[in-house]
């Protein structure tokens, strides 16, 4: 309770204790708003009555709508008197003050007959009349004006208390409107609008098209038939303001000839503000707002409708800036994941498809394509979508001329992004594909009339795609030139089969564990090639390798992994390829009969990567082992009987049940986006449905209640 | 023109139907694929056949979506015929 509201109470009390009455101050519809004090036995009993009390009776009398400007006495029940005065708050009297009671002496035993008949309670109500003022042709105005004193007492009270609340409100109002993340405009006029009390209405008017403005929001009693009334800039009130990009104020509104447009939608207001607000993406858009009934705004609440108008401009400020953070996150989150697929598909076409499509879904233009310059046979291949007016050959010709000129390769901000005039009408954004100083491609993308912010955001996302799309590019073409060398380890690695099949199987096995184990690890396409090379190429010499593969890693694998998983040390061991880490950890630990105890003694040497591949190991057992729990040798069995439990106790989707199969089998997240080439978050999704669908909270818990509900089935 | 908020989800699809070039996809399938809401799955579809990655087959009164290839040109070598030009 703030200090104006103390004084009040205090002067309440001081009325009522000096002149023997119970005074109370109520709202327009009787509710409390200082409780009653005083020591009139009569009001105080009156009002302790479970029915019918004395509150009851003003609440019955206020709803006739009273307009009284003065004090008056009034009959509150037959023969009880009480005065009761309009407190003004602002402009309107919305509370009333009421002193009681009192009887008049002539009256006292038909009052104290009444009250028997009326409550039927015994009580002595004689002797509570006896202590009741009695009211008097003398008296009765000296009662009115002591409460109209009091009336206009707590008037200043509140008119200071509003004052006060008038300076927090905008912070409260900033504090409220920023907390929330869910962002509704027209719940924020809203509130705002019961704050200022002369507005009957506030509305927004945003720019529709080129030269037209639509009124988009509205809230006010009556203010709803605006909604969507169109102007242009210069037209009647708030046209005006668009010209001048000033706040405008205008009085008796209705006798303006400017008010036929208003008139013409059924909104007809006597005072009008407008205020041009700049949008977080640079458009202007119009706030105004007005009274139906009032020819004339105080001043003061003007100046809180501007301080409220600033107010709002900042929220949508903040919510824009929110939203587009927002956004641009998922953008940047949906481009990484592309990003990473790029980079492990060592997949020439693929990539250069992703190119074109994602660089056309962000920038939504007429067309994209890449030229590319195959090593091969030197010829450009040119990957498109979309068309520029049938030109686009000629475009791709013009762009290969102007980007593989030996020139322009040496201008230092080659590799940089810029937009292209094509002809008068069109332009485009090229980003080169560089690997180091090498010119692998270009990417281009059309792109129709934009901001300077679109453009510059467009840059940015495109730069970031050209650089993947080029090392991509660059892993792909590196995968090319291994086809030679795939051929020729798949002959010497059948050959050992002929001969030793022993540790062929053992080779085997290592291979298929080194692919499964980089997959999880996500490690490079090329460096996981490698690894699964040197596996298949583990029974031959290092020597006979390195004659037969000059210039690759494998042999330097091998060498580095034998001496790894010997304990000796192998030229500079602190820089031992991860590669060569791998192959000698799943080597040794295949060839040990799968024990984890014999490559213990890699601890030390490849502690990090020790750890990953353990906890594999002992994952891949772990699943292992679950399946080999339920009897009956068919695994079709098994799995189709996992399927039947959950599709009959669990109801999940196809896509789920999909999902769920693969998170049986230990893959995380990323694994099983990979798989079902969906990403991360739709994983995501569907996991978090299962679980919410299975009653579980993790994947652990998930996988000990698949099995559960496969033992009822079974059962 | 594609809704901010659902360029994630258009990139989501445009790969999904490039993976699978050959399956068709239809609204509710992808619907259930990808546990988003069907008109938002719409919209970004509306998109992806007005800039040319997923077209329309057969007339079924459901549709069905199938991703349409890049336009893919090789010319020999192109560098050295311009300069002839």
């Amino acid at each position: 309770m703030n200090q104006s509201i103390e004084l009040l109470e205090d002067l309440q009390k001081t009325y009522a204790f000096q002149y023997d009455l119970t005074i109370m101050l109520t709202d327009e519809y009787g509710e409390l708003v200082l409780p009653a004090e005083g020591n009139n036995q009569l009001c105080n009993t009156l009002l302790h009555q479970d029915n019918e009390s004395l509150l009851d009776e003003i609440k019955d009398s206020l709803n006739q709508k009273w307009n009284i400007s003065k004090p008056i006495v009034y009959d509150v029940l037959p023969g009880i008197h009480v005065v009761v005065a309009p407190v003004k708050s602002g402009s309107e009297s919305t509370y009333f003050l009421w002193a009681g009671v009192m009887v008049e002496e002539q009256t006292r035993d038909l009052v104290k007959e009444h009250l028997h008949t009326k409550f039927q309670v015994e009580l002595e109500w004689e002797e509570v009349l006896e202590q009741t003022p009695t009211i008097t042709k003398e008296n009765r105005q000296k009662w009115i004006e002591r409460t109209n004193k009091l009336a206009d007492l707590a008037a200043l009270c509140l008119q200071y208390d509003k004052g006060t609340s008038a300076i927090q409100l905008p912070t409260e109002l900033l504090r409220e409107t920023t907390k929330y993340e869910e962002f509704d405009f027209s719940e924020l006029l809203h509130r705002f609008l019961v704050h200022i009390e002369e507005f009957d209405f506030l509305g927004l008017a945003e720019q529709e098209k080129e030269d037209l403005y639509e009124v988009t929001q509205i809230t006010g009693s009556g203010a709803e038939s605006f909604r969507g009334a169109t102007f242009s800039p210069g037209e009647g009130f708030l046209g005006r303001v668009l010209l001048t990009g000033k706040y405008a104020y205008w009085e008796n509104v209705e006798s303006d000839p400017r008010s036929v447009f208003f008139r013409s939608y059924e909104f007809r207001p006597k005072s009008l503000f407008c205020e041009p607000i700049r949008q977080h993406d640079g458009s202007i858009s119009l706030l105004f707002g007005g009274s139906f009934s009032k020819r004339r705004i105080s001043n003061e609440e003007a100046a809180l409708g501007k301080t409220l108008t600033v107010l709002l401009e900042v929220s949508l400020s903040i919510h824009s800036l929110r939203l587009e953070n927002t956004q641009q996150l998922n953008r940047l989150t949906s481009l990484v994941d592309i990003c990473r697929l790029m980079a492990s598909t060592p997949d020439l076409k693929r990539i250069l498809f992703i190119l074109v499509d994602i660089s056309i879904n962000l920038v939504e233009g007429p067309f994209s394509c890449v030229i590319f310059k195959d090593i091969e046979n030197d010829k450009m291949k040119l990957v498109s979508r979309g068309d520029i007016k049938g030109n686009l050959g000629e475009y791709a010709e013009d762009l290969a001329r102007r980007y593989y000129d030996s020139f322009a390769q040496s201008l230092p901000d080659h590799q940089e992004p810029r937009v292209h005039q094509i002809n008068e009408y069109e332009q485009a954004i090229e980003c080169p594909l560089c690997h180091g100083d090498d010119l692998l491609g270009i990417l281009c993308v059309g792109v129709d009339d934009l901001s300077e912010t679109q453009l510059r955001e467009h840059l940015a996302f495109l730069h970031t795609l050209s650089i993947i799309g080029a090392v991509s590019l660059q892993l792909a073409k590196q995968g090319d030139t291994g086809g030679e060398e795939d051929r020729k380890v798949e002959a010497l690695y059948r050959a050992v089969e002929q001969f030793d099949l022993e540790t062929f199987a053992v080779m085997k096995e290592a291979a298929t564990l080194t692919a499964e184990f980089t997959t999880v690890m996500g490690m490079p396409a090329i460096a996981a090639r490698d690894a699964i090379h040197a596996c298949q190429l583990s029974f031959y010499p290092e020597e006979f390798i390195r004659d037969n593969f000059p210039g690759s890693q494998i042999p330097d694998i091998l060498s580095e992994g034998r001496a790894l998983s010997e304990c000796r040390p192998s030229g500079d061991s602190e820089d031992v390829k991860t590669e060569s880490q791998v192959f000698s950890l799943v080597y040794t630990y295949v060839a040990g009969g799968r024990k984890i105890e014999e490559i213990s003694h890699l601890e030390g040497t490849a502690n990090e990567l020790y750890s990953k591949f353990v906890s594999f190991v002992e994952d891949k057992q772990v699943v292992e082992q679950e399946f080999t729990l339920t009897d009956g040798a068919a695994t079709g069995q098994k799995s189709r009987s996992l399927e039947h439990a959950i599709k009959t106790k669990v109801k999940l989707s196809a896509r789920e049940q999909e999902v769920l199969a693969l998170v049986m089998e230990g893959l995380n997240n990323r694994g099983i986006a990979e798989a079902l080439y969906i990403s991360d978050h739709t994983v995501k999704n569907h996991v978090t449905k299962i679980f919410k669908k299975l009653e579980v909270s993790d994947r652990a818990q998930a996988i000990s209640k698949v099995y559960q509900l496969m033992y009822e089935q079974q059962r | 023109m594609i809704k901010k908020e659902l360029l994630p989800l258009q990139m989501e699809c445009t790969m999904l139907f490039q993976a699978n070039p050959s399956v068709l996809e239809t609204i509710a399938s992808l619907e259930e694929r990808l546990g988003r809401k069907r008109e938002d799955i719409q919209h970004v579809i509306d998109v992806l056949v007005k800039q040319g990655i997923v077209e329309k087959t057969g007339n079924d009164p459901v549709p069905s979506f199938l991703y349409k290839k890049p336009a893919v040109k090789t010319e020999s070598d192109l560098t050295n015929e311009l300069e002839i030009l």
